[in-house]
């Protein structure tokens, strides 16, 4: 296993929610693409959520007006979620330089199907969550 | 087919022979297009259409006649449009006479046969004989509404005009002569010289379609649009299509039973969620930004719902900047997109439904649900892709990572397996 940066800690509480926002594209007829869970190559299989504190709606905010991206709500997993499918969750703040980010480290996970998988069940965990901010 | 003496005759107008005469020759009715226009051999291909006018005319008086002959039916007897099977076999000229035949379908009875001939070749006489009582007594004879009707013009079943007067027929004499200009005339009627003809001049369709000034336009002309029907009425068997530009009412043409049912399952009920169609039909103003379509023959589906929503979620692929999802992110290449274009027909026909998603590494991925398995189809911009299916049960995985092969792709959304 990959030890996390000397930085960046493992988030320990389990019910911690991690926000994370979907793109329209990954968003088709209203069901979210497990792509929307799952991180790049170019992304060093980092998958990029902001802490629970945050709350859903500023967690959007942050992402639409202060980095101009676009999304079509503010969906959610838990540490546990993540951990079940052998996934970290990271506090990477200061390494990435932006208060309150996480990620969602697939680093330990092999193979192009594994972390489709993996992206899969956290893009489940979410859907059955649901949307917990969506702009008006 | 007539012999020479009989071509002469009609030429000439004179087909003063006698039933049985007629009866040999088929010929089925007298029609003759007279005009500076109609003065050369053959007639002018843009007026042919007037032939199917009165095709269209004879057969709805026909129809309310029969239905006139027998209190209590709502309909006419199956069969009773298609025994109609007028054909145009020559143009003799004098001016431009096209010769009528009825041609007899092997598919009908003799005994249905004789009867509906009857009144088809009742209802030649009927026009013949009631649109001139109608144009001496300078009477709206196609008056939508009978009761205003002048009093010279009789309302009842019993008389020619009575008959014109039905709905369905009145729609049908209007057109025609449509196409012709001021000058030029329609002559027709029955094909013998002692029977009923009548001359349609513009006068006289000015009596038929009192409107007809109004429109400013005495030629219908066709036209072919694409858009979406977002609404349909059966009662009057018309629909309105929304296009990309304005809109079009259209009007289906007669006995198109098949026709109506092709609209009312492409309706749009939430004004959007159906295949694009082409229309074929008619028009007296094609440039009119809101068209007016009657005589509807033609509803094809050129894209189904299922292609239109794939192509929309390419489209808005297509559409994304770069870092579209972060620093990092890349937009999928045109190639790609192209790559996928190509698919998306064919994918818009499998039984599941099919999405189409970027990913932050330039791909663009296909997904689809086949029971139990979730797939997956990453088309790469290096020219290869990822194939996925994911057991959401026993989270068993197939996967295969090969050259870009169109045909394995849809084979694989298809079956689900990666062989």
């Amino acid at each position: 296993m990959n030890a996390p940066n000397p930085q960046s800690a493992i988030i320990a509480d389990v019910d911690e929610m991690l926000f994370r926002q979907v793109h329209p594209t990954q968003f088709p007829d209203g069901q979210i693409s497990s792509e929307a869970f799952k991180p790049s190559v170019r992304d060093k299989d980092m998958l990029s959520t902001l802490r629970e504190h945050v709350g859903p709606e500023e967690a959007y905010r942050r992402w639409t007006e202060d980095k101009g991206f676009k999304s079509v709500g503010t969906y959610a997993v838990t540490v546990e979620e993540v951990t079940n499918e052998e996934l970290r969750a990271i506090d990477d703040a200061a390494e990435m330089g932006e208060p309150d980010h996480a990620s969602i480290d697939f680093t330990q996970i092999d193979g192009k199907g594994k972390k489709k998988q993996a992206g899969r069940m956290l893009r489940d965990a979410a859907a059955a969550r649901g949307c917990l901010h969506r702009p008006q | 087919m007539p012999d020479q003496a009989d071509e002469r005759a009609d030429a000439e107008g004179v087909t003063d022979v006698d039933p049985d005469a007629e009866e040999s020759t088929g010929s089925f009715a007298f029609f003759s297009l007279t005009g500076d226009r109609f003065d050369a051999p053959g007639m002018p291909a843009d007026t042919a259409k007037e032939v199917g006018f009165f095709r269209e005319a004879v057969l709805s008086v026909a129809r309310q006649l029969w239905l006139d002959a027998n209190p209590g039916r709502s309909r006419v007897p199956a069969g009773f449009a298609e025994a109609f099977d007028l054909r145009l076999t020559a143009v003799h000229e004098g001016s431009a006479v096209p010769q009528l035949h009825l041609n007899k379908s092997q598919k009908i009875s003799d005994q249905d046969w004789e009867e509906f001939v009857r009144f088809f070749r009742s209802a030649v006489n009927v026009i013949a004989d009631g649109v001139n009582e109608a144009v001496e007594a300078q009477g709206d004879v196609t008056s939508d509404e009978p009761e205003h009707a002048p009093d010279s013009v009789p309302v009842d079943k019993t008389s020619s005009v009575g008959v014109l007067k039905t709905p369905a027929v009145v729609a049908s004499l209007r057109k025609l002569g449509s196409t012709l200009d001021e000058t030029e005339s329609i002559i027709l009627g029955s094909p013998l010289k002692s029977g009923p003809r009548v001359t349609l001049d513009h006068h006289a369709r000015v009596i038929l379609n009192p409107k007809l000034d109004e429109l400013g336009a005495t030629q219908s002309e066709q036209v072919s649009v694409e858009g979406v029907i977002v609404e349909y009425d059966g009662s009057t068997q018309s629909f309105r299509l929304e296009m990309l530009s304005g809109n079009a009412i259209c009007k289906l043409a007669k006995d198109e039973v098949a026709l109506a049912l092709v609209a009312r399952d492409n309706l749009a009920v939430d004004g959007i969620s159906a295949a694009d169609v082409v229309v074929v039909g008619e028009t007296n103003n094609p440039a009119a930004r809101n068209l007016q379509i009657f005589s509807v023959h033609s509803i094809d589906v050129v894209r189904s719902f299922a292609e239109k929503r794939l192509i929309a979620q390419l489209e808005q692929i297509s559409a994304l900047e770069e870092q579209w999802l972060g620093p990092d992110s890349e937009k999928p290449s045109k190639d790609t997109v192209e790559r996928v274009r190509s698919l998306l027909p064919t994918l818009a026909l499998l039984d599941v439904p099919v999405q189409v998603v970027p990913n932050s590494e330039g791909a663009i991925v296909l997904e689809a649900r086949r029971g139990i398995l979730e797939l997956s189809v990453a088309v790469e911009p290096n020219g290869e892709m990822f194939m996925c299916s994911d057991n959401v049960e026993t989270n068993d995985l197939e996967e295969a990572q090969v050259d870009f092969d169109g045909g394995r792709l849809e084979q694989f959304l298809k079956t689900g397996g990666l062989a």
